[in-house]
């Protein structure tokens, strides 16, 4: 054995608490790591707060504002998800439809792609004209943001099944509803879920430009506030929590997908390879 | 129970951008009820559309197909089908996946599981019952495979290449239970095969189909006791049956 490679177990023995972290623990660090940076540079080149403000000067504002920014995030967790489970109630149902009618596949779905070819910030403040500073446009922004790729996956886990599956599947004599629940619809999860995680990307984004163009209360209209007094303290503090906001949503879709597909290639223990 | 199967004039032609291509035919074939055929040709040959066309899985350009004298006009229900791929779904375990082909039908689940367990003893897989497909090997699936095409008793079983991508040894394996199946059970078989000795090692008949357009050529009578074990395929019979078929073949330049 190489001399040199001796101090590694000892190491390992002398952080016990680092190696229990495993795979969790190195973008942690990584984290902290970068952070520090950022406080040195900070403090090292003078930067003023109304620029760049310190890690550390952050995390007062957001201790000091924690009462705005749980209020906020509340409003802003509440369009997200309301946003984000209408376009699952809309985008599944309409991707089965258009799954199977040849019609719509040439009529909707053409229409579909033109609507997310447009910038969905445009939509705001027509929406604002037509339901006011209510929830209601808010809703429609996260929609409008998280419908396309629920559509779009949805039409390919709908179609997803193959060839010799589908065959099998006549062979039987099976119902196209009886096939549905026992082979299209399974069939077709793991495809939706990647959908849901794209859209869940999204919602926070369609939540927060629905604020900042005519809203009253939520994360995306304090951070405007924020920036407009130079309080990028505030600000970063925001952003912080908006990116805490935006993971928490990803991570409940991902929770969902491991508790319904723990059979699908992405979910085994270890990978593809086995543990 | 098994069935017999009347083709009768059978064509497919498929559309392509520049008018039409014959695929297969027109084909004639009868196939009395109880027998092993194989259906050999070279790819491209439209065997396994000939094997679709008796399903009623793809409908045919010309001809008829009627099978126990009912003629075919959708999917024929009363059969067991096995793919190159095992198709087996991998939300399901292998006693699941036997069991879907009862659900899918509407069939009691309850009432088939004893026969469904029984069966993949019957192939070994008895201590597999739980596991996922992902969990097995490729012989194991396509063992499980089998044993869905089998749990409603069908009259007539269509293998469409079921052997062809598995590794040899395992290949081997399987040729030997395929048959012990047959054996035990009577059912006419319908096997597409590219594989020659696969074909006379299994079959009571072998079909031999042309190139594109996928015409009967010759069909050749194979008259070997079963089963048929290693020590006779090592036999001159067996090695000349194979050698007269693949001259064939040799004389339309495939081999």
């Amino acid at each position: 054995m190489d001399a040199r490679s001796i101090p590694a177990p000892r190491l390992a023995a002398a952080l016990p608490a680092l190696g229990a972290l495993g795979g969790c623990g190195t973008p942690f660090i990584f984290a902290i790591v970068l952070l520090a940076v950022w406080q040195a540079a900070v403090v090292l080149f003078h930067i003023p707060a109304y620029i760049v403000p310190a890690p550390l000067a952050i995390f007062q504002q957001f201790i000091r504002n924690w009462p705005v920014i749980r209020a906020d995030t509340i409003v802003t967790g509440v369009e997200t998800l309301g946003g984000f489970a209408l376009a699952i109630a809309i985008g599944i149902p309409l991707a089965l439809i258009v799954a199977f009618s040849p019609f719509l596949r040439r009529t909707l779905y053409p229409l579909a792609v033109t609507l997310e070819m447009v910038p969905k910030i445009v939509f705001a403040p027509v929406f604002i004209t037509w339901f006011g500073f209510g929830i209601l446009p808010k809703f429609l922004i996260v929609l409008l943001v998280c419908f396309f790729p629920i559509l779009l996956n949805g039409i390919l886990g709908f179609t997803s099944l193959g060839t010799e599956l589908e065959r099998l599947c006549r062979s039987t004599g099976a119902g196209p509803v009886r096939s549905f629940f026992k082979l299209r619809l399974p069939a077709a999860l793991p495809q939706l879920f990647v959908g849901l995680k794209g859209a869940a990307t999204n919602a926070t984004v369609g939540a927060t430009i629905a604020e900042w163009i005519g809203g009253d209360a939520g994360l995306g209209y304090q951070i405007q506030i924020a920036s407009g007094n130079l309080r990028m303290d505030i600000a970063f503090a925001i952003i912080f929590m908006l990116a805490a906001l935006g993971l928490l949503v990803f991570w409940l879709v991902v929770l969902t997908e491991r508790l319904v597909i723990p059979w699908h290639v992405s979910q085994r223990v270890g990978g593809k390879d086995g543990a | 129970m098994s069935v017999e199967i009347d083709v009768a004039g059978v064509s497919k032609v498929f559309p392509i951008p520049k008018g039409k291509i014959r695929a297969l035919g027109p084909v004639d074939l009868d196939i009395a009820p109880g027998k092993f055929i194989s259906l050999v040709g070279p790819s491209g040959c439209g065997k396994s559309t000939l094997l679709m066309i008796i399903a009623g899985l793809v409908p045919a350009s010309q001809g008829h197909v009627a099978i126990g004298g009912e003629p075919v006009t959708g999917p024929v229900t009363d059969l067991g089908i096995v793919f190159q791929s095992c198709v087996l779904v991998d939300w399901r375990s292998a006693l699941d996946n036997v069991l879907l082909q009862i659900e899918l039908r509407g069939l009691s689940r309850r009432e088939y599981r004893p026969k469904a367990e029984a069966l993949l003893h019957s192939v070994g897989l008895g201590d597999f019952l739980d596991r996922r497909p992902y969990e097995l090997s490729g012989g194991m699936q396509q063992r499980t495979a089998f044993c869905r095409a089998l749990i409603h008793d069908p009259p007539l079983m269509l293998l469409d290449e079921p052997l062809g991508a598995l590794d040899a040894m395992t290949g081997e394996q399987l040729r030997g239970d395929l048959e012990a199946l047959w054996m035990r059970r009577p059912m006419t078989v319908v096997l597409v095969t590219h594989s020659i000795e696969e074909a006379v090692q299994l079959s009571d008949e072998v079909v031999v189909i042309s190139p594109q357009p996928g015409r009967i050529v010759r069909r050749i009578p194979i008259d070997l006791a079963r089963p048929r074990d290693f020590a006779l395929r090592q036999r001159p019979e067996f090695v000349e049956q194979v050698a007269e078929i693949k001259q064939i073949f040799r004389g339309y330049g495939v081999i």
